[in-house]
């Protein structure tokens, strides 16, 4: 990691070099960097819908494009980014092998993305991040729809080629004496994601490509006018999509699972059952899809299909919820940043799903479909889990990576800024699905309910802001000039806990040291 | 894992019941919900890009209002003109998708009158914030 | 590659500065792209939306010389309170709403055009007897995509070749439906 350099290296030779840590570190930069532009946009929208009339943003056509590039720059250009970057880093070390197994190819994966976001940014379409047609191929203006297009294509391709790279590398480049089943939890989830990607991206490949040529008028696919059929595309993608969510959360899953067993100074409860739950995941996770389209007119019978697949996700991801709350249990727990973060994840996981399972109870659809409730469930996610698992390992890894040590004080108050303020964004926003209020609209009638909660929900995004501020800062502070980390044991916890893997390669020689 | 995981089996049975509970009753009550009346006045609703106009059995065209009355069931026949529209009236939980191409149906019966609000619930483009139409229940 | 007596450092805070430099230069130069050519980005229609809307290259009607009179009108585009009823001028049911114009073949009817409302609108004219397709020649200010906002206005011209009714309407879809259309008779 940062500790095998003999001098420091221009920055030229970080940005052209195929090693994993420093494709691992790219990654991090871009996406932490891409948070930071979505919150941006996320801020206006927020401070737009902060009371009825036009605040911030004077017209719909702005706001419309600012909530389709939220949506793709946070998932595309953050999460998936930064789940690569935890993945680039640790995975050759968890399998005890000296790099990808294919080291170029990860560095190709990784450059694909800065053109690809300048293609979504300059473009600024606004569909939606679905795109759903016919919108998406009568209406939608061009050239930011082409843009945005082409953006995806590259953005797809990219998330395959790093799968494939993960793929190959655990299952092929593992050290002949560490067995499958010995392998840690957080590789497992990697490697579960990225066969998840591998079956689900091309999907969404092949309807981004149905789209381009609907709208240059080649093909009707989507286009009733030409005799297509529009909720094609919507099985279409969410066939790709629904998967996808979960290979969004199963890395950030994998990241508690490193976090939460040394912080508890305890094992993990079963290693065996957060495999299989893993594993479970993966399969069932292609089995619900269409909970997306419920409200598209489908029959009784395809509805119930499929909220027997929705149900049926639940379990595995309750088994992880177990394992970790089993793993505290008796533990000589440290409540230092990073665990603060995955216990805080832990808690609005569940309470994402618990959300999620009234979501697919078909008749309960009817109320919260398209609804400012669909917007704090998926946030719940999306933020909640997620960007808090992502968040807290982060910390965790920053020591490793610069040698120093973060401001823990003010870390904990980025905790408590973000949880507090996801708490009054996200579970407001249910209340207001079920007052009606749909999603994706500029601006709201005088109805009082509804401009009180999205006042509360707009303070409630501000102190989020003010959180990530403080992050922003300790980040770039704590690199310069913090505290030189102790690399043995950063953290204090006595350093049997981070046993199973090194922190220093053993490929390199001498046993790493 | 050399400890027993009995309270592990005991939590894992725990969820499966209470979503094979949630999927049971969902299961029933949407089938309760399915099955639209036979007596139901059949109302025509079209979407088009930011409006939503009605007609009647009898012909009768109301754009932009519709006038219906109390504890009569309804059935609405839904199709867009353009893009993907959604025909929703929150107060009394009616939901279905205006697709291009597609008729969709849902019924209901208002068990109040008054003034209501209906709204469109799928993104449509620049006045879809706006896109919104009164229903007028009369009480009888 | 072995020896770690002090910590060292993947690279130098100078070098980290320069690259920040960089990347912060490129993300202006950016941001600069994109708010100058802002309207573009959202200008055009995709060509199936074009054949949708009934839109093509060619104008419906030839270009027409000018040979008789110039016929200049002011269009304000105006709403009721509740934004369910649109026109031109005045609010149906008072004078002045929607006006007809009469011309003859070869006048030059300018429109200068003003969004007096609050909601967005475009203008055309159109032989369609509905929809919002098919507009004439230059006659159209702004367009459904890239529409009129608030207090924005503009001018066109229309020089009617053939005889018959024509309709000026506001091109964004349902607008026309809404009450914003009015006849212009040419002899």
């Amino acid at each position: 990691m940062v500790l095998e350099l003999k001098r420091a290296r221009p920055v030229w030779q970080i940005m052209f070099s195929t090693h994993h840590t420093d494709v691992g570190l790219m990654y991090l930069i871009f996406s932490i960097l891409a948070m930071f532009i979505g919150g941006a946009m996320a801020i206006a929208l927020r401070v737009e819908l902060f009371a009825p009339g036009a605040q911030l943003i004077q017209d719909s056509m702005t706001f419309n494009r600012l909530f389709t590039i939220h949506g793709t720059t946070m998932i595309f250009l953050f999460l998936l980014p930064s789940a690569a970057a935890v993945g680039n880093y640790l995975v050759p070390i968890m399998v005890r092998y000296k790099d990808m197994a294919y080291p170029k190819l990860n560095a190709i994966a990784f450059w694909m993305i800065p053109p690809a976001a300048v293609l979504v940014w300059l473009g600024m379409a606004d569909f939606g991040w679905y795109a759903n047609p016919p919108y998406s191929v009568i209406s939608a203006p061009a050239p930011a729809a082409e843009m945005w297009i082409f953006g995806l294509k590259l953005l797809g391709v990219s998330s395959i080629l790093g799968s494939i790279n993960f793929v190959v590398t655990i299952l092929k480049c593992k050290h002949p004496d560490l067995s499958i089943g010995k392998v840690p939890l957080l590789a497992w989830s990697f490697l579960s994601s990225s066969i998840i990607v591998l079956a689900a991206m091309p999907t969404f490949a092949a309807a981004l490509l149905m789209l381009l040529t609907d709208r240059l008028g080649v093909t009707g696919f989507f286009n009733p006018a030409m005799g297509g059929d529009p909720i094609a595309y919507q099985h279409l993608f969410w066939f790709t999509f629904h998967p996808e969510v979960y290979v969004l959360v199963i890395p950030a899953i994998g990241m508690m699972y490193e976090i939460i067993p040394r912080f508890s100074r305890r094992p993990i409860f079963s290693h065996g059952s957060g495999v299989f739950a893993f594993v479970l995941l993966s399969i069932v996770a292609f089995a619900s899809w269409a909970h997306h389209m419920f409200a598209t007119g489908m029959t009784f019978t395809e509805k119930t299909v499929f909220m027997v697949g929705t149900l049926a996700a639940v379990p595995a991801s309750a088994m992880h919820v177990f394992n970790f709350l089993a793993t505290m249990w008796n533990g000589r727990i440290k409540f230092a940043t990073p665990m603060m973060w995955a216990v805080g994840g832990i808690a609005l996981f569940f309470a994402a799903g618990a959300g999620g399972v009234v979501n697919t109870a078909m008749p309960l659809d009817f109320i919260t479909h398209d609804s400012y409730w669909v917007v704090g469930h998926f946030h719940l996610f999306v933020f909640g889990t997620i960007a808090f698992g992502t968040i807290g390992f982060i910390y965790y890894l920053f020591p490793y990576i610069t040698g120093r040590m973060y401001n823990e004080k003010w870390g904990i108050v980025h905790f408590i800024l973000a949880f507090v303020g996801a708490c009054i964004t996200f579970f407001t926003q249910h209340i207001l699905g079920l007052f009606g209020m749909p999603r994706r609209i500029y601006d709201y009638p005088e109805i009082p309910e509804w401009v009180s909660m999205n006042a509360l929900i707009s303070v409630g995004a501000m102190i989020i802001l003010v959180g990530m501020g403080i992050f922003l800062v300790n980040l770039i502070y704590s690199s310069a000039k913090g505290k030189p980390a102790n690399l043995e044991d950063p953290f204090g916890l006595g350093g049997k806990y981070y046993y199973p893997f090194a922190q220093r390669n053993p490929h390199h020689g001498d046993g790493g040291y | 894992m050399g400890h027993s995981n009995w309270a592990e089996w005991i939590y894992v049975a725990v969820v499966i019941a209470l979503l094979v509970y949630v999927g049971a009753e969902a299961w029933n009550i949407e089938n309760l919900i399915e099955h639209t009346p036979q007596d139901a006045e059949i109302i025509k609703v079209t979407a088009q890009q930011w409006l939503w106009s009605f007609e009647h059995e009898d012909g009768t065209k109301e754009v932009g209002e519709l006038h219906l009355k109390k504890d009569h069931a309804y059935k609405f026949e839904i199709t867009s003109k353009d893009v993907n529209h959604n025909f929703n009236i929150a107060e009394f939980v009616v939901l279905m998708d205006a697709v291009p191409g597609r008729v969709n149906t849902v019924w209901f019966s208002p068990n109040q009158a008054g003034e209501f609000d209906i709204q469109c619930r799928e993104y449509c483009g620049l006045i879809h914030y706006n896109m919104r139409a009164k229903l007028i229940v009369e009480g009888v | 590659m072995s020896e770690h007596d002090e910590t060292i450092y993947r690279t130098s805070p100078g070098r980290v500065g320069k690259m920040m430099a960089i990347l912060g230069g490129t993300v202006i130069v950016g941001a600069i792209i994109f708010f100058a050519l802002g309207d573009y980005w959202i200008s055009e229609l995709s060509p199936a939306g074009q054949t949708f809307a009934g839109i093509t290259d060619e104008p419906a009607a030839p270009a027409v010389a000018q040979t008789g009179a110039d016929i200049p009108i002011t269009l304000d585009f105006i709403e009721s309170k509740d934004f369910r009823t649109l026109a031109f001028n005045a609010l149906p049911g008072e004078p002045g709403n929607n006006p007809t114009i009469n011309a003859k073949v070869g006048d030059r009817i300018i429109f200068n055009i003003l969004n007096a409302g609050k909601s967005f609108h475009a203008f055309g004219v159109t032989l369609n007897d509905e929809g919002f397709g098919g507009i004439l020649g230059n006659s159209a200010v702004a367009s459904p995509n890239n529409p009129l906002k608030p207090g924005e206005g503009g001018t066109s011209e229309f020089i009617p070749g053939e005889p018959g009714t024509y309709y000026y309407i506001c091109t964004v879809p349902g607008h026309r439906e809404m009450g914003m259309v009015g006849t212009i008779i040419v002899e």
